[in-house]
């Protein structure tokens, strides 16, 4: 029975040997066309130059030379929104990875002074020169000449206040439309679809005399004075207004190309056409190719108005970099597996590795990393500082107390993370920490001392308190919590530990005044986001405000708020008297201190908080990342990648 | 005599063949390390599944941690026993209200027959169309994540094809001759449902339910894996997986231990089934 | 009953069915949070209220449920299947864009589950009983029991990492230029233009997610066609033919021919757990298609995108069942006179 026939071939054999045939053939164009490694694999002959890498580039005199190959990255995260620059007023595109390479800002943030030594230094980008009225309220901005859009079109004052009349139109008209900061009188702007039907008319290079007359009209926020020079009159005297320019709403784009190609659509229904064709701009790179949710590819634009660059500007000013890859392709890949085997199989250069397999980069000295040395990137356990028992201060004091920072950095996010005394972070020099108080002390004697000075000796009569974790932060948010939960356990504390989707995570959350309404529903124990709370813009305002005042727009998670501080913050975003304003925050950080409204945990040193950017130091030297210290976008500036 | 008689038929379907007698030995551990683990608690354990560092983290198989340790230093081995009695109380109870309601009530409305039967239809061709993940996902996700609501949501959804199988049944057997005659002799309704067309169902059901118990120990891993079954720190098969599956290269045992474990009670339930399945095939003579 | 009556009758039930269904995710993904505007403009809902009443209005957010249902059936009948936020482009399009990358997998998981589980069948039948036939068992036994997501795991790390043979992801490098689209999926574009280039690298990345979903299904297949197989191998037909002198091979044949029906009717499980399986390998896999898509838009609380998925899921689903039930009337006439 289990003899095969000896009377030559069957049918079935046939069919078999045609399947196995079809399979060799299919199989055998798959080997041949599969593309080789474009680097070697790495070799251990380097010798290990320092343990942890820096964001510096060691290429202040070297490496002018533009690498002819590509340039092949994996990236964690698509954008969101895509590469659709037109919802910046909503601080997405997230990561924006056109950041620096294609787009450009009026002013510029000295990334050698940020990110070797923890200096802030506005330089000339776009704007050649600025400067401030006396009473503080009246901003101008003096325009590079000759530097055109990658489309041709060329850039001057028009278009940026084309630009910034789309992000008032497309919030729907809002006040706080400028980065949320209620600086502006938007009562005489009539700016809307009227107006940019007139733009696309009559075309921003040669603007007709109705159009000037419009965009010259003194009594509105913004307004020109000429082709290269455009006015920013404030309601107050806010200090900081430079700073502003940095990030999101600061990215020039050519506005033409958008009325050109269906207009900014209207708010809540953005021009989708953009996600996928972005928005030219001037910097050293174009997007010549996007596959949503897959790759996008970069180019070196010939027309880049600094192209000529000498190495010793470039060191002087690095985003203006020209870039040193012909091509750059940023691929998405969400499994960290994936990106890990990309990366040390050669396919790509530089690859976003979080916690699992981070660890294997830490023990390889052939890759380095990127670690930020002046972070900016806050993680904290929130307290709802509303509800029982995380309203009684002694508690919330027992509690930073009695967590082993130490040991929470070490394990969540491999020792990457600096101590920090909130609500700023360190890299805003005298607004940082003002009255110079220590980060909280482990010290479990204080800790149990402030519990029975609560009425609640060895925790006796507290319920447990849920510790809500954000689905997307599992990685080192869980570690983390578990850690807090027991040593919250060591003083008598029960912590339960709750994991929920992103989205449940952050519905009940929004402004100072939602998050007081919606108290009942915020957990008393949460971490402050997924990956920790970056800059949206550069100025010290931002945490200042968002973290500890009722003024927050977006940030308080614990509602938690006290007139001091309040009157503080509020003096610091309308005066310019610099030495009134420290002596207004040192008071109000002394209270904060006192009161804990806030565990400030660390500021994360690593890009992705337990993960980093690795790169074979073979082949890449160096680069710098976001301006904004990964509030924008957390991957490298493309333009300023060093190869090795 | 008589007595022994049930005992003597299951050793016979259990020791069917080699698979049987493999399968059955998988799902007996299974199911006994579930008890013991579940009356026993955490004291039976070689270490708390809870406590941290009670080794290196990340520390490969060895004879200590027999499978080795997890990133915070806990022992792999324990938490998997801990994770076993919320597969076979989920599983079991899923199926067994499948069988029991489901098969009853397709039972019921095949003999019936009528709008019953039409509205069974239509509800279970409702149910069919939605796939069992994603109305397991969104009914976790309202109540939050435990095994409990897992339970729950999965029987919701899990009855439609018992009660199929019964109907399919039903009509077949209803209009047989024993059935009109059992009618006639005056056996109320629902006691015909249950003897004369339950009843012989049942050997079906049975092979089908041994099968189907793996199926739903694999959707539970997966709603588990999905973050959906347990909250830190407690252990459960599937969130094991998704926690340490992008440690793959780095500490493989993390992961590849919990989904291997799943895959073996899976596939002992499948032995057993497809056991059992031949051994009553071989009674009947085909 | 006669074909016509039969046919309307089933496609009524569809409709009654996929009506259902959208009533349920409605329902369901409304009551996980009724409150979307956070998840869909994060800060900026509370830093430009004027903002965030827009979005109120358009997507009528503040009313009643019912109503809300109201508004989005009507949407649908008017092609119109709403916004989708995590994607910042309409839900249609989207759909449109994803969909053809997961129906690829999907066809190409059937044929290799068509062809493992047949070759497997066949052969354990024939040499029942032999050591190939309990190999095929524990393979495929194995491969059932294995979670869809391990298998991909697995996958990857042998024919990326070990052999790097395979793309670790993605559904087509840079630089091939996708085949312009005539039946809108691309690689049987690619094969109808004969655009070689394009074909193989759309294959290539194909691959492993086809094969991770088929290698836990094909079991499935495998285990039903050997049983029939050797169910119908004793019975009088077979008996007489092997007394006529046909060969064993071709007896087996004959015996397989006879059991393609029950594999077909498996086809519309198959799909069932084939799309739930998908979900799973495209994120693993970063492959684009529906998959990954519902993944993003769950997490987002894109409600519209979510119910769009569901009901294309519901669609494939209920269509699969609806073709298998036909082709079981065909094959069964028992069936047609219910």
């Amino acid at each position: 029975m289990r003899t095969f026939s000896k009377k030559g071939v069957t049918r079935t054999q046939i069919v078999a040997a045609i399947i196995v045939v079809v399979i060799i053939i299919v199989a055998g164009t798959m080997l041949a066309t599969r593309h080789a490694p474009t680097t070697p694999p790495p070799t251990t002959t380097t010798p290990p130059s320092t343990p942890t890498t820096t964001s510096t580039s060691s290429t202040t005199t070297t490496s002018r030379a533009v690498s002819n190959t590509t340039l092949s990255i994996d990236d964690y995260y698509w954008p969101i929104d895509n590469l659709n620059e037109l919802y910046a007023e909503q601080f997405v595109p997230w990561p924006d990875w056109l950041e620096g390479a294609v787009y450009q800002t009026l002013v510029a943030v000295n990334l050698s002074a940020e990110q070797n030594y923890g200096k802030l230094q506005f330089l000339p980008d776009l704007a050649t020169g600025w400067n401030t009225s006396t009473n503080g309220e009246v901003y101008t901005f003096y325009l590079r000449h000759n530097v055109t859009f990658s489309d041709g079109n060329p850039f001057n004052a028009y278009d940026v206040w084309t630009e910034f009349y789309f992000w008032y139109y497309l919030t729907g008209n809002s006040t706080t439309f400028w980065n949320g900061l209620n600086i502006f009188n938007t009562s005489n702007v009539n700016v809307g679809p009227a107006t940019f039907a007139l733009i696309n008319q009559s075309g921003l290079s040669n603007p007709s005399p109705q159009l000037l007359s419009i965009m010259g009209n003194t009594n509105l926020p913004a307004y020109v004075t000429g082709p290269y020079a455009i006015v920013f009159h404030l309601a107050v005297p806010f200090p900081f207004f430079v700073n502003t320019f940095t990030g999101f709403e600061g990215m020039i784009f050519d506005p033409m190309y958008v009325l050109q190609h269906g207009g900014p659509g209207q708010p809540g229904s953005i021009n989708s056409y953009f996600n996928t064709n972005p928005i030219p701009g001037t910097g050293p790179y174009t997007v010549t190719s996007v596959q949503m949710d897959e790759y996008v590819e970069f180019q070196q634009n010939p027309n880049y108005w600094a192209k000529s660059l000498t190495p010793s500007q470039i060191a002087a000013n690095p985003i203006l970099d020209p870039g040193h890859y012909k091509t750059i392709i940023v691929y998405f890949k969400s499994s960290d597996t994936t990106r890990y085997i990309d990366l040390t199989t050669g396919k790509v250069q530089l690859a976003a590795v979080t916690s699992s397999d981070f660890q294997l980069i830490l023990n390889n000295p052939s890759y380095g990393y990127a670690v930020i040395k002046y972070p900016a990137d806050m993680v904290s356990l929130d307290f709802n500082n509303n509800i029982f028992p995380t309203n009684v201060t002694d508690v919330r004091l027992a509690i930073v107390h009695a967590i082993n920072y130490t040991q929470v950095i070490d394990q969540a996010v491999f020792g990457y993370g600096k101590r920090v005394m909130g609500p700023e972070t360190p890299n805003y020099g005298q607004f940082y920490d003002p009255g110079n108080y220590p980060p909280y002390s482990y010290n479990l004697t204080e800790a149990k001392q402030y519990l029975a000075e609560a009425g609640f000796p060895g925790g006796k009569g507290l319920p447990p308190l849920t510790l809500e974790v954000d689905a997307l932060g599992t990685s080192w948010e869980t570690p983390a919590a578990e850690i807090i939960q027991q040593d919250l356990a060591q003083i008598g504390i029960t912590v339960n530990i709750q994991v929920v989707p992103d989205s449940v995570f952050y519905s009940p959350f929004g402004s100072y005044q939602t998050n007081l309404q919606d108290a009942s529903q915020i957990p008393p124990l949460s971490f402050n986001a997924v990956d920790g709370y970056a800059p949206d813009y550069l100025a010290p305002t931002d945490f200042w405000t968002s973290f500890v005042t009722n003024m927050s727009p977006w940030g308080n998670w614990g509602a938690y708020n006290n007139p001091t501080v309040d009157s503080a913050v509020l003096f610091m975003d309308h005066s310019n008297n610099l030495s009134a304003i420290m002596q207004k925050l040192t008071v109000a950080q002394g209270v904060i201190y006192n009161q804990a409204p806030y565990d400030w945990l660390f500021a994360a040193q690593l890009p992705l908080i337990d993960g980093s950017y690795a790169y074979n130091k073979q082949t890449i030297s160096g680069f710098y990342m976001d301006p904004n210290l990964v509030g924008v976008t957390d991957l490298p500036i493309l333009n300023t990648i060093t190869p090795a | 005599m008589k007595m022994w008689q049930p005992l003597k038929s299951f050793w016979r379907l259990i020791t069917y063949n080699l698979e049987t007698k493999v399968g059955f030995s998988i799902v007996a551990l299974f199911v006994l390390t579930s008890i013991i683990e579940a009356i026993g608690g955490y004291r039976i354990l070689p270490y708390n599944p809870l406590k941290t560092f009670v080794g290196k983290p990340f520390s490969p198989p060895s004879v200590l941690h027999p499978f080795g340790t997890t990133k915070l230093g806990r022992d792999l081995f324990s938490m998997i026993i801990a994770g076993a009695p919320n597969d076979a109380l989920v599983s079991f109870f899923v199926v067994g209200f499948s069988f029991s309601v489901g098969g009853l009530l397709g039972a019921a409305a095949g003999y019936v027959g009528g709008i019953l039967d039409e509205l069974l239809m239509r509800i279970t061709d409702t149910f069919f169309a939605i796939p069992a993940l994603i109305l397991g996902m969104a009914i976790a996700m309202i109540l939050g994540p435990s095994p409990y609501h897992l339970m729950f949501a999965l029987a919701i959804i899990w009855w439609p094809p018992y009660a199929r199988l019964t109907r399919s049944e039903a009509l077949r057997l209803a209009n047989m001759p024993f059935v009109a005659s059992a009618k006639l002799s005056g056996i109320s309704g629902p006691r015909i449902v249950l003897r004369h067309i339950f009843v012989p169902v049942l050997s079906t059901l049975l092979v089908y339910a041994t099968l189907d118990i793996g199926t739903v120990v694999l959707t539970y891993s997966g709603l588990s894996y999905l973050g959906l079954a347990v909250r830190p720190p407690y252990p459960d098969w599937g969130y094991l997986v998704a926690q340490y599956q992008e440690y793959i290269i780095y500490a493989p045992w993390l992961s590849l231990i919990p989904a291997g474990v799943i895959m073996v009670v899976a596939a002992g339930f499948s032995l057993l089934g497809d056991g059992i399945r031949g051994a009553i095939q071989a009674e009947r003579g085909r | 009953m006669n074909p016509l009556t039969f046919f309307l009758r089933r496609l009524v039930t569809a409709l009654v069915t996929l009506f259902g269904v959208t009533l349920i995710t409605f329902t369901l993904t409304h009551l996980i949070s009724s409150n979307p505007l956070v998840a869909w403009l994060g800060k900026s809902a509370s830093i430009d209220p004027q903002l965030a009443q827009i979005y109120i209005k358009i997507y009528h957010l503040k009313s009643p449920l019912y109503l809300q249902y109201f508004y989005y059936i009507d949407g649908l009948l008017h092609a119109d299947w709403g916004f989708s936020f995590s994607k910042g482009e309409p839900v249609a399009q989207a759909v449109s864009q994803t969909l053809p990358y997961t129906i690829q997998l999907v066809i190409l998981s059937l044929l290799f589950t068509i062809i493992l589980g047949v070759a497997g069948g066949i052969l354990s039948a024939r040499f029942h009983g032999s050591i190939l036939d309990k190999t095929i068992r524990t393979l495929y036994i194995l491969g059932y029991a294995s979670p869809a997501f391990f298998i991909a795991l697995v996958l990857i790390l042998v024919f990326s990492l070990f052999l790097p043979v395979l793309p670790t992801g993605g559904a087509a490098p840079v630089g091939v230029t996708l085949p312009k689209p005539i039946t809108h999926i691309p690689l049987l574009d690619a094969l109808i233009e004969g655009d070689w280039t394009a074909f193989s690298s759309l294959l290539r990345h194909a691959i492993l997610p086809s094969l991770a979903l088929s290698l836990g299904l094909f079991g499935v297949v495998t285990r039903v066609l050997r049983s029939s197989i050797l169910e119908l191998i004793n019975s009088n037909f077979i008996r007489a033919a092997r007394a006529r002198g046909v060969s064993e091979n071709k007896v087996y044949f004959y015996a397989f021919k006879n059991s393609l029906v029950a594999v077909i009717t498996l086809l519309a499980i198959t799909v069932n757990f084939t799309l739930v399986a998908d979900i799973f390998v495209e994120n693993i896999f970063a492959y684009p298609g529906v998959g990954q898509y519902v993944v993003q838009a769950a997490l987002s609380l894109d409600y519209p995108a979510v119910l769009a998925i569901t009901l294309v899921y519901a669609i494939i689903i209920v269509t699969a069942n609806f073709i298998a039930d036909l082709l079981y009337a065909v094959v069964d006439p028992r069936i047609r006179y219910e």
